[in-house]
Order: structure tokens, then sequence, then C-alpha cells
């Protein structure tokens, strides 16, 4: 009988697994990511294309997870009250996951020409984005354990992500304003690019923010 | 026997109402704040809990339980009750929309029993006012309680959110099922207290007084659904801690206050109210955690809603005892035949007044309809009248712009006829004079330089030109022309073109350049137009001429 489901605690470990997963599959997501722009901009073909494999796999696993924790959420009884904020928080890190492969696909795309003085500056932006995302890792994990430790994280993903714009702004001052060899084409490209780069750490906030009126609704 | 079972039917549908209204929402909306509710076989297992509980409890309890004296098969005496019951609660929910059913059902027996039995036990009353009083505050304390020693204290090995809250589900769930049964064993003394069973036919007439009930409940079932949603999303909106403190503390009140040993300690065994200990739960919660959950105000005017439960309810059951002289004699020796007749008057009166009152209120509520579509209708007609004038508006611009776009047309096509016109006149000239030159004759050459001069003198007065400016004229002063035609229709055709072009603010100088006379003439056309218009000598000529 289905009442007496409530008396085990098997589904719930399993949920609990299932959201572990997942922002562990974020976070080696991250590193993937900036090991595939760290090959891109040193002309690591093979490597690149290989993160580029391993990051489509890992959106799909993510992609699983992520329905089956939205169903373990829907069938079961429990989290009335948070039930809409997790799916939020988890459509959050869907658009990270989102951000992260089609950066990469872009990349491999559109092939932008790095002048070899900025590639430093587009290694270091896109490790202060994905150190963003990472900080807001452990944020999620305190939501669920301890809420009142979320507030604590959310200031770091805001520093990351300041700094992360100022070192885009300055990359697209450099491009405009120092490099009168670039065509407009070709700063315009690399614009678009920094601009990518940019959104990931945006999108950290976006999570700090849900997190941060979780952990208050939470203490209701 | 028929008519009695309607009699009964009737009661029945009295004393389930209000219930339904105010006691079963306070009982299930902390259910489904919980979310215990979600699995089936919660929902089934629930009612059927509660139910059986109801009817376990109504044939375990003594026939004579506190305040509550041994079942009759007297109905004018129960319709009595239970009328008057109806009535206090009726005029508590205008105080507060949390009232006490079971004071007021208490209220009402105490009233009927000073009349029956001429006095009361003011022991025992006392007893039932202390347990009143005693209830909503251990309902409060235990929430306090819960709520504090289930709070997460600094040091404790931090537990996962789905954890904590699949045992906060369990305990919500262990909690409802507590408060529903210990709710129904609380209630069950009051459904005790209903005689059915002493009505000749056993089970048949029990079922007569349960379908009514069965299909009030399915007519109120959208309200009481309403009810049941606003409490478990607007009263209890906050998480499972503090929902499952509240259920387990209501159903620990329940279950304490339905025990006969309380009259150990100088309380007794009586129904409770479930908004009323619903409210102090909270307010219990509200301590524990420093953070108000429930307004003052609303815990108040219920407070004071529960205290005029009773009184009402023993007020109006002594009157209508009173009125229906239900005395301790006559009650034993006057039949059902003859003590029907006044409650038959009773009931009738009140089906009157409950009719009128109907009446009136449909009655309101059609005109306060009648006058919200006659607002609405009047807004859409006014905003038609607006997109009317405003396409009109459109239509008159879109029209003028026509109008000049006509025009500058034509100015257009004139000016480039007007060029073609002057260059071949120019050339004709040059032709004229070179073949002037080449004559010797001096006669000859007179009378060619006179033609010449004469032509160009023609030329001078440029009469196609006017024509066309009058044309144009006509065109952008259409309105005018058929105003001034039809306000003063002896005008002749010379004084209209001097009428428009004084509209138009030019000088008599050049009126008299443009018709080609003197200026004096020009003059004098103007004072011959201010006598045909019948304008006195202190009137404005130019101004008026505006003004059509």
């Amino acid at each position: 009988m289905k009442l007496f489901e409530l008396f085990s605690t098997k589904k719930s470990f399993r949920f609990v697994e299932s959201v572990d997963k997942l922002l562990n599959v974020v976070d080696t997501a991250l590193i993937i990511f900036k090991e595939g722009v760290r090959c891109y901009l040193y002309n690591d073909a093979e490597g690149f294309a290989d993160k580029l494999s391993t990051m489509a796999r890992l959106e799909g696993e993510a992609g699983a997870l992520r329905r089956e924790i939205e169903n373990s959420l829907y069938s079961r009884g429990t989290l009335i009250r948070y039930r809409g904020d997790i799916m939020r928080l988890l459509e959050r890190f869907d658009h990270i996951f989102t951000i992260l492969s089609n950066d990469l696909i872009q990349f491999e795309i559109e092939a932008p020409n790095v002048p070899q003085e900025l590639k430093k500056e587009f290694m270091k932006l896109a490790e202060l984005a994905t150190t963003a995302v990472e900080t807001s890792i452990p944020g999620t994990k305190a939501y669920f354990t301890e809420p009142d430790k979320v507030s604590e994280t959310s200031h770091r993903v805001y520093f990351y992500e300041k700094e992360a714009v100022k070192l885009s702004q300055s990359i697209k001052r450099t491009v405009f304003h120092d490099m009168q060899h670039l065509k407009l084409s070709e700063k315009f490209h690399l614009r678009y690019f920094a601009l990518h780069i940019e959104d990931l750490s945006t999108a950290a906030v976006k999570v700090a923010e849900q997190l941060s009126v979780m952990a208050i609704k939470r203490s209701l | 026997m028929t008519f009695r079972i309607l009699f009964l039917s009737f009661v029945t549908f009295l004393a389930v109402w209000p219930i339904i209204r105010s006691e079963l929402p306070a009982v299930i909306g902390p259910v489904w704040a919980s979310g215990a509710g979600e699995r089936w076989s919660v929902k089934i297992l629930l009612p059927l809990l509660f139910l059986g509980a109801l009817v376990c409890a109504a044939w375990g309890i003594p026939a004579e339980s506190g305040l509550l004296p041994e079942s009759s098969s007297d109905l004018p005496s129960l319709f009595v009750i239970v009328l008057s019951t109806w009535v206090a609660v009726s005029v508590a929910s205008l105080i507060s929309p949390s009232t006490a059913v079971p004071f007021a059902f208490l209220g009402s027996v105490a009233g009927f029993r000073l009349v029956t039995e001429g006095s009361l036990d003011w022991t025992l009353v006392a007893r039932t006012a202390a347990s009143w009083l005693a209830a909503p505050l251990l309902c409060s304390l235990l929430a306090a309680g819960i709520v504090a020693l289930t709070v997460r204290r600094p040091g404790r090995t931090p537990v996962h959110l789905v954890i904590s809250d699949h045992r906060l589900l369990l305990g919500c769930t262990l909690a409802a099922f507590l408060l529903a049964g210990a709710a129904a064993w609380n209630l069950g003394s009051i459904v005790a207290f209903f005689p059915v069973a002493a009505f000749g036919a056993g089970p048949v007439a029990a079922a007569v007084a349960a379908v009514p009930a069965l299909l009030l409940f399915l007519l109120a079932r959208p309200e009481f659904s309403a009810k049941t949603w606003h409490v478990a999303d607007q009263d209890l909106d906050f998480t499972s801690g503090p929902v499952f403190a509240i259920l387990a503390a209501m159903g620990l009140t329940y279950l304490v206050f339905s025990l006969p040993v309380l009259a150990r300690i100088g309380l007794t065994a009586t129904p409770l109210p479930a908004p009323v200990l619903l409210l102090a739960a909270l307010v219990g919660v509200s301590l524990a955690r420093r953070k108000a959950l429930v307004e003052g105000e609303k815990v108040l005017k219920s407070l004071l809603s529960a205290v005029v439960c009773p009184i009402l309810g023993l007020l109006v059951c002594y009157s209508l005892s009173m009125i229906l002289n239900v005395s301790a004699d006559e009650a034993g020796r006057t039949g059902w035949n003859a003590r029907i007749t006044p409650t038959l008057v009773v009931l009738g009166i009140i089906v009157i007044a409950a009719v009128l009152s109907l009446y009136f209120r449909v009655q309101r509520r059609r005109d306060l309809q009648k006058e919200f579509f006659l607002s609405r209708e009047r807004q859409i007609y006014n905003a038609q009248k607006t997109l009317s004038a405003l396409e009109v508006k459109a239509e008159m611009n879109e029209r003028d712009l026509l109008n000049k776009l006509e025009i500058k047309r034509k100015e257009l096509v004139d000016f480039a006829v007007g060029v073609s016109e002057q260059k071949e006149y120019m050339e004709s000239v040059y032709e004229r004079l070179s073949r002037v030159r080449g004559l010797t004759d001096p006669a000859e050459k007179d009378a060619a330089t006179d033609e010449l001069l004469s032509s160009l003198r023609e030329r001078m007065y440029f009469s196609r030109e006017m024509n066309d400016f009058y044309a144009q004229s006509e065109i952008l002063h259409k309105d005018f022309n058929m105003r001034l035609k039809e306000a003063f229709p002896n005008l002749t055709e010379s004084e209209r073109k001097l009428a428009i072009l004084l509209r138009q603010g030019f000088s008599s100088k050049y009126i008299a350049t443009l018709m080609n006379i003197t200026p004096k003439s020009a003059e004098i056309s103007r004072y011959r137009l201010r006598i045909k218009l019948g304008l006195k000598r202190s009137d404005n000529l130019v101004q008026f001429i505006k003004s059509i």
C-alpha cells in the first residue's frame, strides 16, 4: 500500500543523491568548459574536440537527472512548499549548461580570431565566469542542509561576477581602442564571445539571487 | 412518521450547515497545508477514520455527558436547540468568521435545560467554562512546545531538506490521523445527543437524517473547498514544521478534552471548536518563533465570537423555549401533537424571515449587478464615443491632407505649365522685337511696337493666374464659401471673392492688385460689402468674416 511508502526513506535518499549528482555534473562541466576554452585558445584542436564531446555527454546526463528530480518532486507528496523554487533553481542550472555547451559549439563553428595578446585575458575571463558558477554550487548544497549559510556564498558569486564584467569590459575596450589592425567584423566577433562568456557569470548571479530568496522562504 | 422524518431531516440540515461552513475547514485546512492529503490513501482513509470515530464515539459515549442531557426523541426540543445554535453562530460570524459552533450548541443546551429543569448545575457550567478557557491555552502551549522541540539548534548535525521534509510529512500524516480521530471522538458527544435511533424506524431514520446531511455537504462543497483552501493557503502559508506543530497540538488538545479523566483536575470533557483551536495553535507557534503568524485583531475578534456564541445560544434557546412553552411540567405532560403547533408557527416565521432575507439579498445582488453592468455599458459607450470622435478626426485629417496634396499637385502642374508658357511667350516677344528692329518704315515700327506693348499689358493682368488663385481658394475655403452663400445669398461673385481675400488677411492694396482694380475701388468694395453684411461702424469686417 502506498501509505506505507511514507515510512521508507529510500526514495528520499535517492532524491538527495540525484541532486548531488546533478551539482557534481555542473561542477565537472565547468572544468570541461575551462579546458575547452584553453584548448581552443592555444590551438589544441584534438583536446578541444574531446572537450566538446564530453560537454555534450554531460549535458545529456544533466538533462536526465533534472527530469528524474522533477518526476520525483511531483510524484511524491514531499517538498510541497519548495518544489516550485527547486524546479526554478534546476532550470537556472539548465540555463548555465546551455550557455556552457553553446559557447563551446560557437567556438568550434565560428572559430574567432583571438589575437595573441588577448588569449590570456580570454582565459582569465573564462576562469572568473566559471568560478562564479562554481561558488554558487556550495550555496545550493547549503540551501538543502544549512540555509543560514546561503548568504555567505552569495556575496562571493557577486564578487566574481563583478570581476568578470570588469575584465570583459577591459577586453572590449582593448579590442575597440587599441587594436586598430583588426577589422570591425573581427572586433564585433571578439566582443560577442566576451559577452557570451560574461553571460555565464550573470547566470551564476541569477542562481545566487534565487538561492537567497529560497533561503528566506525556508525561514518562514 | 413521514412528517417526523422530514422534520428530522430539516433539523439535521440546520445542524450540519454551520459545521460544514465553520468547523470542517479548520480541521481539513491544516491537513491540506501539510501536504499529507496529497496521497490518495490518506485522502480516502482520513474521512473514513473521521466518520468511523464519530459513529463509534456517538454510540460509546454515555447518554448523559457534561452539559449534554440524555438524548430524547422530543424533536421540537431538538429543533429549538439546533435553531438557537444556528442563530448564535450566524450572529457571531458577523464578528469573526472563526465561530465556535460547539460552544453555541452547548450554550443552547444550557438554555434549554434552564427552562425544562428549572435550574442548572452551576458547578458543571463553571467547569465547562474553565475547560473552554483551558483548551485553547493548552493547544497554544503544545504548539509552542512542539515548535521549540523541532527547531534546529546550532551544533546539531545538519539534516538534508528532503530528509527533514520527509520526516515532517510522516509526522504530519500521523498528526492528521490523530486530529481526525480525536476531533471525531470529541464532537461525537454532540452526535450522541441527536435521537436518531429513537424514531422507531432505526437505520431508515438514520439514513433519512444522513441523506440531507450528505446532500448539504455536496451543496456546500464549493464553499467548503474555498474556505479550506483559504485556511491552507492564506492562514497557514509557511513551512511544514509549524504546520506539523499545529496539527499535533490540535489533535492532542482534542484528545485530552475528550478524556473523562479531566474531572480529576476540576475540568470536564467538552466538545471544542476547531477554528478557535487553530488560532490558539497559531498564537503558540508565533510565540515560539517570536514572529507574528496571525494578526492580533483576528485573535481578539475570534475570542469575542467564542464568548458571544454560548451566551447568545443560551439566551435565544431560553427565549424560544419560553415562547414554545417548554416548561418542566409541560415537557412531560403535553404530547407531540400539542407541542408541534407552536413549533410549526415558529418554524413558519423563521422560514418566512429566511425567505424574505434571501429575497432581499438576491434583489440587492441583482441591483448591484445591474448597476455594475450599467456602469460597464456607460464605460463602453464613452469609449466608443471617444473612438468615433477619433475616427472622425482622423478621417477629416486624412481628407484635409488629401486636399492639400491635390492643391500642391495642381500647383506643381501649374508651375510647370506657367514656366513653359512664360518661355513660349518670351520667345515670341524676342521674335517680335527682332522683327520690329528689322523694320525700316517708322510707321510700321510704331504700329508693331504698340502691338507688342498692348500684348505685354494684357499679360500684366495675369488673368489666368488670378483664376487659378481663386479656384484654389475655392477648394481651400470650400466650407467658408458654402457658409457665406447660405448666410448671405445676395452677395455677388466679386464680393464673395473680396470676402475670401479679406479672410486670408490681404490688405486693401494687395486686394486692389489681385482684383485688378484701384485701391480706391477696393475701399469702396469693402464699404459695400460691410453694408451687405449688415455691419455697424464699430464692427470689424475682417473679424466678422473670419467668424462666419
